[in-house]
């Protein structure tokens, strides 16, 4: 299209556009591709932003869409003249002086103690006399984010000596003195934790965070744990945070077994503990309580994947540095079939244990098409229909979804020539191919086209397709393929949390996505995965993967993590002393003398 | 002179240019007084098929119906019946109210009633229940402002009125160029209308309330207040429908709120039919069409023969075809709007409310012009909205569209 040209001389030229030239470029945008965004937000931001407004008002078709917008905010983020920015928290300030307080504070003029803590509360009560009660907790929070821990110190002691302390100033002091004031501060801790019991024995949802994180640079950190389950009468887990806290805390004193356990808990009740424990125990390899290939085994398990960060940094050092063998490396792209191309060598093969398989086909069964009435996805006869067809045509090799093949990769001419090709590409293997379309697909001639080449099952217009689509390839079974570009994210949310992460797995490894299909009859296809994408271990070394910050490819779906990985390999030169080689050599010559004689 | 009571009479004539065309001396006769339209009420629910349930058309009646149905716990009761854990556990959370308060200023409204400890001690979540309570803050906040706003305005007017002499206060009444027409005056016209309706025999609207199953607190409170709106604008188009509500819950939470409601009004002059029966057992199936987003076939011309059911669902959370479900299950005709044919869509839901539902059948009824009909689809969810202002009446084009540029047959964005 000509716009993609025309765009930049019409920046060049002028700042404002005028609204019928951004009305049709609006048009444009949502029916082609990605590419002509960029050019459509500069032309929004310059319009928005010059001196001379448009005349006409603006109306509601002017606002960027929904998938754009969350691209213009990364890009309006950037510049520094921003009236209105909907991802800044508004702060605000009850009164003038905690204001004055506050850039005070973060400019850095506090670095020693002592503020008349009197006047200064009084002053902002005189202005704001609702904040009479929460006065004390603010000031302490606004201590914490300077991070100026003798100041919480001595605003401590002010209201010690005044007898002003309530539950959540004790909590945040807390906070305060474990975070950023070490175990310098232990008294301070306990002092205030038995002020916090004689005001109540539970406490809520909020201070048991902060108090797990107080208590964790304090030789009483065990009693984390108390406050964890204390933390899940109002709420059904803990929170990721404090999980975190207690598992460094037990690193740092030296328990691993606890650590681990609690390492455990927090995965088991479906939270991903934070980044930083990955390289807290990476410490502990250091002092030699805990090992590497330990730590990796653990991350396997719950088949986690670490950042790009720690494994760039900690975790290279510590193969660099190691004494007893001496470790190459390379960070390489994995292809699809598993072999690497530092080593040479091929992963683990893609597996799902039949149990867990077996319980992701019912489940589908069940969630998925039988929701609590069968009448949201389809009708019974149908059903009963399809689920004769499947037991006679049992298990096919690849199973097509004929509506997104011929309205997401052709136009409306060239719909049924797509399919086609499609068809015919695979059914060539003389493999057994399912195409599940709709019954306003075609004419007779079409329909026989592909009868003859391969099995065919038409669903009502008026009922969902992709169940049936799904519930097809897992009833033949672990190594049928299912050919669609849709994510299939709504299914996946059908399922239970634990179930849509098996789902994911087998998408990974089972899902071909088509991206083009070109009048000659050559198609790109992206054939799926072959390998486990998880921490593996050989013979000669590892394969770690980790997830980047930077993704570049645009036509990379979601339930495909990284392609990035870490090969460690052992090397077998083994660097030996001149001494040592010579000491060698006089001994192979005296067992020779010896021989001889 | 150019008070501001003679402007308050010229601003309610321009809006209501029919009702003034129509009100004159001749219809002050007219005033149909609340015996004759009790007679007719009682006249006409009687012939109709079966009605068991019917609100308040008398006092002693609806006090024979709250005993004998159940009886619904009020929250104070609930909270009474709690256990051990449950008692615990709302010990901790008015500790955490506490400690909020004590923490931000603004995070926690000042007075907890009952109800809304039960609400928090449904959510298992810290972030649930902060989002709940700033909403509750915001809640009160309009409230006080409303408050303050009318205090003030009733000492401005004390003021004002303490500056006229006495001898003016008098004619402030009498003595203008235009007929004096209140808005009581205006309601009973716009009843007569209603119950006129009925005496014709007008087409009716289903209005299907099966669906509180589905719908959290929130959406339970919109399609309450959509009902009001509902039953207002009902009133207002030119030829009103007869509304029914079927398949209500007498002791669920729509008709806890209703009842609140009810207390205040009369209900000699509310027209429209609540009844716990469902639309299948009043009217026959072959005169039924439901009316949803998901179905594919296009609804083209209205029938008047045939009855038309909405949907009481408000769907903010779940988005799932409901509707589409059950009419399938159950054999009806289904039916939605032509949106696409008309409009281009920008964004926004094409499930439309309850008050936008009627204004479009209503203008359609009348008029059969489908492009007059869809301009009471809002604004933000259409490119090009062919006409300019909603509560324009006589249907004037804005600006664009008077330009030519989007006249064209198919009616589509360029």
């Amino acid at each position: 299209m000509s716009f993609y040209k025309i765009y930049p001389k019409i920046l060049a030229n002028s700042c404002r556009i005028t609204n019928a030239t951004q009305r049709s470029l609006h048009a444009y945008v949502r029916t082609s591709s990605t590419k002509c965004v960029d050019y459509f937000l500069i032309a929004r931001y310059n319009s928005n932003y010059s001196s001379q407004k448009p005349s006409v008002p603006q109306q509601a078709f002017m606002k960027p869409l929904d998938s754009i917008r969350h691209l213009g905010e990364k890009f309006f983020l950037t510049t520094d003249n921003e009236p209105n920015s909907s991802n800044e928290k508004k702060l605000i300030f009850h009164s003038s002086t905690l204001k004055l307080f506050m850039e005070r504070l973060c400019s850095g003029e506090f670095r020693l103690e002592n503020i008349d803590w009197m006047q200064l509360r009084e002053d902002i009560i005189k202005e704001n006399p609702k904040l009479m009660r929460s006065i004390d907790s603010v000031l302490m929070n606004f201590v914490i984010a300077s991070k100026n821990v003798k100041l919480g110190v001595s605003f401590y002691e002010y209201l010690k000596a005044n007898q002003l302390w309530n539950i959540s100033v004790l909590a945040s002091f807390i906070y305060l003195c474990g975070r950023y004031g070490g175990k310098e501060k232990q008294e301070y801790v306990l002092e205030a934790y038995e002020k916090l019991k004689e005001i109540t024995p539970t406490f809520d949802f909020k201070t048991c965070c902060d108090l797990v994180t107080g208590f964790s640079y304090t030789d009483m950190w065990r009693k984390g744990v108390e406050f964890l389950e204390m933390s899940k009468i109002t709420s059904n887990t803990a929170s990721v945070s404090s999980y975190s806290d207690l598992i460094q805390a037990a690193i740092r004193e030296g328990d691993l077994v606890f650590a681990v356990k609690m390492f455990e808990d927090c995965v088991g009740s479906g939270l991903v503990p934070a980044t930083v424990v990955f390289d807290c125990f990476l410490m502990a390899c250091k002092m030699g309580k805990f090992t590497v290939p330990d730590l990796l085994n653990l991350y396997r398990k719950y088949s986690l994947i670490p950042n790009e960060t720690s494994v760039k940094g900690p975790l290279l050092e510590h193969f660099q540095s190691d004494s007893n063998q001496k470790w190459l490396h390379k960070f390489v792209i994995m292809k699809k079939s598993g072999r690497c191309v530092f080593c040479g060598s091929y992963l683990e093969k893609h597996d799902i244990s039949s149990e867990k398989f077996e319980q992701l086909r019912d489940e589908t069964l069940k969630r998925m098409l039988i929701q609590d009435d069968i009448y949201l996805t389809t009708v019974p006869k149908e059903f009963n229909e399809f689920k004769k067809f499947i037991a006679k045509n049992a298990p096919f090799d690849y199973v097509i979804d004929a509506l997104n093949i011929m309205y997401k990769l052709s136009t409306f001419r060239s719909n049924e020539r797509v399919l086609r090709q499609v068809v015919q590409e695979f059914s060539k293997t003389n493999k057994k191919v399912l195409v599940i379309g709709r019954k306003h697909i075609g004419k007779t001639n079409f329909v026989q086209f592909i009868q003859e080449r391969a099995h065919l099952f038409l669903v009502e217009n008026e009922s969902k397709d992709d169940p049936f689509l799904i519930y097809a390839a897992l009833y033949s079974g672990k190594s049928s393929f299912i050919v669609t570009s849709d994510c299939l994210r709504t299914q996946k949310f059908h399922l239970s949390e634990h179930m849509q992460f098996v789902f994911e797995k087998w998408q990974r490894a089972r899902q071909i996505i088509i991206l083009k299909v070109s009048e000659n009859g050559r198609m790109d296809i992206k054939y799926p995965i072959e390998y486990d994408l998880a921490i593996q271990q050989d013979p000669g070394g590892w394969h770690i993967p980790y997830i980047a910050e930077k993704e570049d490819e645009i036509n990379k779906p979601v339930f495909e993590l990284t392609e990035r990985f870490l090969c460690l390999r052992k090397s077998h030169l083994r660097q030996f002393s001149l001494v040592e080689k010579k000491l060698k050599v006089t001994d192979d010559l005296q067992k020779t003398q010896l021989t001889k004689t | 002179m150019l008070t501001r009571a003679v402007l308050q009479r010229f601003r309610v004539l321009t809006q209501h240019t029919n009702v003034a065309a129509q009100i004159g001396r001749s219809l002050y006769n007219l005033e149909l007084t609340s015996a004759y339209r009790q007679l007719i009420g009682q006249c006409l629910y009687s012939s109709s098929v079966g009605v068991q349930y019917v609100t308040g058309h008398d006092k002693n009646e609806r006090n024979k119906e709250e005993k004998e149905n159940e009886k619904r716990l009020t929250a104070t009761e609930r909270l009474q019946q709690l256990d051990e854990q449950g008692l615990k556990r709302l010990k901790v959370l008015k500790l955490e109210y506490e400690v909020m308060q004590m923490r931000e200023p603004e995070a926690v409204p000042e007075n907890m009633i009952d109800e809304y400890w039960l609400e928090i001690l449904g959510k298992n979540s810290y972030f649930a229940r902060k989002r709940q309570y700033s909403f509750w803050v915001r809640k009160e906040k309009q409230r006080k402002s409303v408050e303050e706003k009318k205090r003030k305005r009733t000492e401005y007017v004390k003021e004002r009125m303490a500056k006229v002499e006495e001898s003016e206060r008098n004619n402030e009444v009498g003595n203008r160029f235009l007929p004096r027409v209140s808005e009581a005056h205006m309601d009973r016209f716009y009843i007569s209308k209603l119950a006129n309706a009925l005496l014709h025999q007008n087409p009716t609207l289903v209005l299907d309330m099966d669906y509180e199953n589905y719908m959290s607190m929130r959406e339970i409170t919109n399609l309450h207040d959509q009902f009001w709106f509902l039953y207002g604008k009902n009133k207002r188009i030119q030829q009103p429908f007869n509304l029914v509500a079927c398949s209500v819950n007498p002791v669920g939470e729509f008709m806890n709120r209703f009842k609140k409601v009810a207390k205040h009004m009369n209900f000699d002059s509310f027209y429209c039919e609540m009844t716990e029966k469902s639309y299948l057992d009043l009217y026959p199936r072959d005169r039924l069409v439901y009316l949803t987003p998901d179905s594919r076939k296009v609804l083209r011309y209205f029938d008047p023969d045939d009855i038309y059911i909405i949907g009481g669902l408000v769907d903010i959370s779940q988005i799932k075809p409901l509707s589409f479900t059950k009419a399938k299950k159950q054999g009806i005709r289904m039916a939605s709007l032509p949106l696409d044919e008309y409009l281009s869509w920008q964004k926004g839901s094409k499930a439309l409310t309850l008050d936008q539902m009627i204004q479009i059948l209503g203008e359609v009824m009348v008029s059969g012009d489908w492009k007059r009909a869809l301009q009471y689809v809002p604004h933000r969810k259409v490119c090009n909205p062919l006409y300019g202002d909603q509560n324009d009446t006589e249907g004037n084009l804005s600006e664009e569209a008077a330009d030519g540029l989007y006249l064209d047959e198919g009616n589509k964005a360029v």
